[in-house]
């Protein structure tokens, strides 16, 4: 997991007037992860059940069996496992939706920015339900009705109906983005937690199709995470 | 619409197209552009269906197509008879080939085995997301790109506006799709598919050497698009198909996720007809012996043709 925030020198690049539009474009996350982890680049604080679920899911990928990840068979990975991969995404942003365009299979969420908040169903979606505003130069994401069947990352590291995501997500400069996701999910974590990603601007043609399960029919990887 | 049908819907699985859904139990324009579809989405306005979402009013501006819609009726000359007519088009002028191409697959139906195309082997084509959205549809617009994002099929279409194709296109089932505005029609030109996917529940074939011209037009109150469809393919066409459709504003609802490869069943795979070896699953969900629960399970692929 990519521990490290923004320099200093980037901070102060930031604290220019930034155009919401300058989001737009082809993201790749510089490092990958197929293993999530705090933005303090500990593990993440399971509380002793959802620890042991982990543990069962990390023995059995070791021993070959990785049912437990929909993702093997090109199901959704769901939100936020799309935003740790090495699948480029796009960004585009208009007035009431910003919309994040995943290369791999298709895959896209909205985030409503009419900043009306409206009940939820819980597990609507392995998306969830997004709703941000922007704080100045700073998109902020919370994501409900999230399914408990996706997994956080490759190992396994579980997650509940109930998680509540929030993404800050802001330029360190033109090329460069950062987000911090904070997970409240108090069934499967003992305290709220963060993590952080950083990501490189690419060129449109950067973000190619890529279809899962024609991958798998080659024999290559559905996902590529690391 | 039955939850049953939506289910099998959501499973893309060609029984679905043996008409297991009659129009008698499934209102086919919740799968795209029945009869019904005004009244329906004057329904969905005022009522709201599944999740609903906040309030949302279209701007006067023309050339603003941001927003959800919903497909209008398909304006069709026979009546609809199954779910199988919602997917299919009338008078194609179809080569030779691809009208046996399509004679062939009809008759694998008639025998009763399901047959799996592009569209319901969860690989989305461009055409078919044009001609056959179901659902809620997303426009996003930015200065530079119209983006369509399609709920079922599931897809994504970039429209990157004033400029040229790419000289370089990788061949994919999107193509390259970049659109320019005429007055205030929006016309999209998309090339570079990848010989892959049907136009239409037939299986006729699209070619790498297809073309789709869409253009869009926004009604005066902003609360429909016109859209007219042209689709060039020289292997397999004798003269450019063109063909109407019209999307509604949707209002204070809430797309919803079609996640088509989420449960690959073993039941649907024994007896059916892939069109293409590579849509022949690598996984399967196998029932569990006994109390055992049923998972998916993965097999090294077959080579593909």
């Amino acid at each position: 997991m990519v521990a490290q925030g923004a320099s200093a020198a980037e901070v102060k690049s930031n604290s220019a007037a930034v155009t919401h539009a300058a989001f737009n474009g082809v993201w790749l996350a510089e490092k990958a992860t197929s293993r999530l982890l705090t933005a303090a680049g500990t593990m993440p604080p399971l509380r002793p059940e959802a620890k042991k679920l982990y543990e069962e899911r990390q023995a059995a990928r070791k021993a070959g069996d990785t049912s437990f990840d929909r993702a093997t068979w090109c199901a959704s990975p769901g939100i936020p496992r799309l935003m740790f991969v090495r699948h480029p995404f796009e960004i585009a942003v208009s007035e009431r939706r910003v919309a994040f365009l995943y290369s791999w299979s298709n895959w896209y969420r909205t985030v409503d920015m009419s900043g009306v908040k409206w009940p939820v169903d819980a597990e609507y979606s392995s998306m969830g339900v997004a709703m941000g505003r922007w704080e100045g130069n700073t998109l902020i994401v919370e994501t409900i009705g999230l399914r408990s069947e996706p997994v956080l990352d490759r190992e396994g590291l579980p997650q509940s109906a109930g998680l509540k995501l929030t993404e800050r997500v802001r330029l360190l400069n033109e090329n460069r983005l950062e987000v911090r996701f904070h997970f409240d999910d108090p069934e499967t974590f003992i305290q709220p937690w963060d993590a952080v990603m950083t990501y490189r601007r690419q060129p449109e043609e950067a973000a190619p199709e890529f279809i899962c399960l024609d991958e798998l029919k080659q024999g290559r990887p559905g996902l590529i995470e690391n | 619409m039955s939850s049953t049908c939506r289910a099998l819907a959501s499973l893309a699985v060609a029984a679905l197209l043996n008409a297991t859904c009659a129009v008698a139990q499934v209102n086919p324009q919740a799968f795209s552009g029945g009869p019904d579809a005004e009244a329906e989405a004057l329904e969905l306005e005022q009522e709201g269906h599944g999740m609903r979402g906040p309030p949302e009013q279209p701007t006067a501006d023309p050339r603003d197509l941001n927003g959800l819609w919903r497909p209008g009726a398909t304006p069709r000359k026979k009546p609809l008879v199954s779910v199988n007519d919602v997917f299919a088009l009338e008078d194609v002028p179809l080569l030779p080939a691809a009208r046996a191409a399509t004679a062939r697959i009809a008759s694998i139906r008639q025998s009763g085995r399901p047959v799996q195309l592009a569209s319901t082997a969860c690989r989305s084509h461009a055409v078919s997301a044009a001609l056959f959205p179901s659902f809620v549809t997303a426009i996003v617009q930015t200065e530079s790109t119209v983006l369509v994002l399609f709920e079922e099929p599931r897809f994504v279409q970039k429209i990157r506006l004033n400029r040229a194709h790419l000289r370089q296109i990788a061949a994919t089932y999107a193509g390259d799709s970049v659109g320019h505005w005429e007055g205030n029609t929006l016309v999209v030109d998309t090339v570079g598919f990848n010989g892959l996917g049907e136009l239409d529940i037939s299986g006729a074939p699209i070619s790498t050497k297809a073309r789709m011209i869409q253009r869009i037009t926004k009604a005066a109150d902003g609360k429909s698009l016109d859209l007219e469809i042209l689709v060039e393919d020289p292997a397999n066409l004798s003269a450019p198909f063109r063909t109407e459709r019209r999307w509604l504003w949707t209002n204070g609802v809430q797309q919803g996720e079609f996640d088509c490869e989420e449960n690959p069943r073993e039941d649907m795979n024994e007896q059916t007809y892939y069109i293409e070896k590579r849509y022949e699953p690598v996984c399967l969900r196998v029932e569990g012996r006994g109390a055992e629960p049923s998972r998916v399970v993965c097999n090294k692929p077959a080579a593909m043709n």
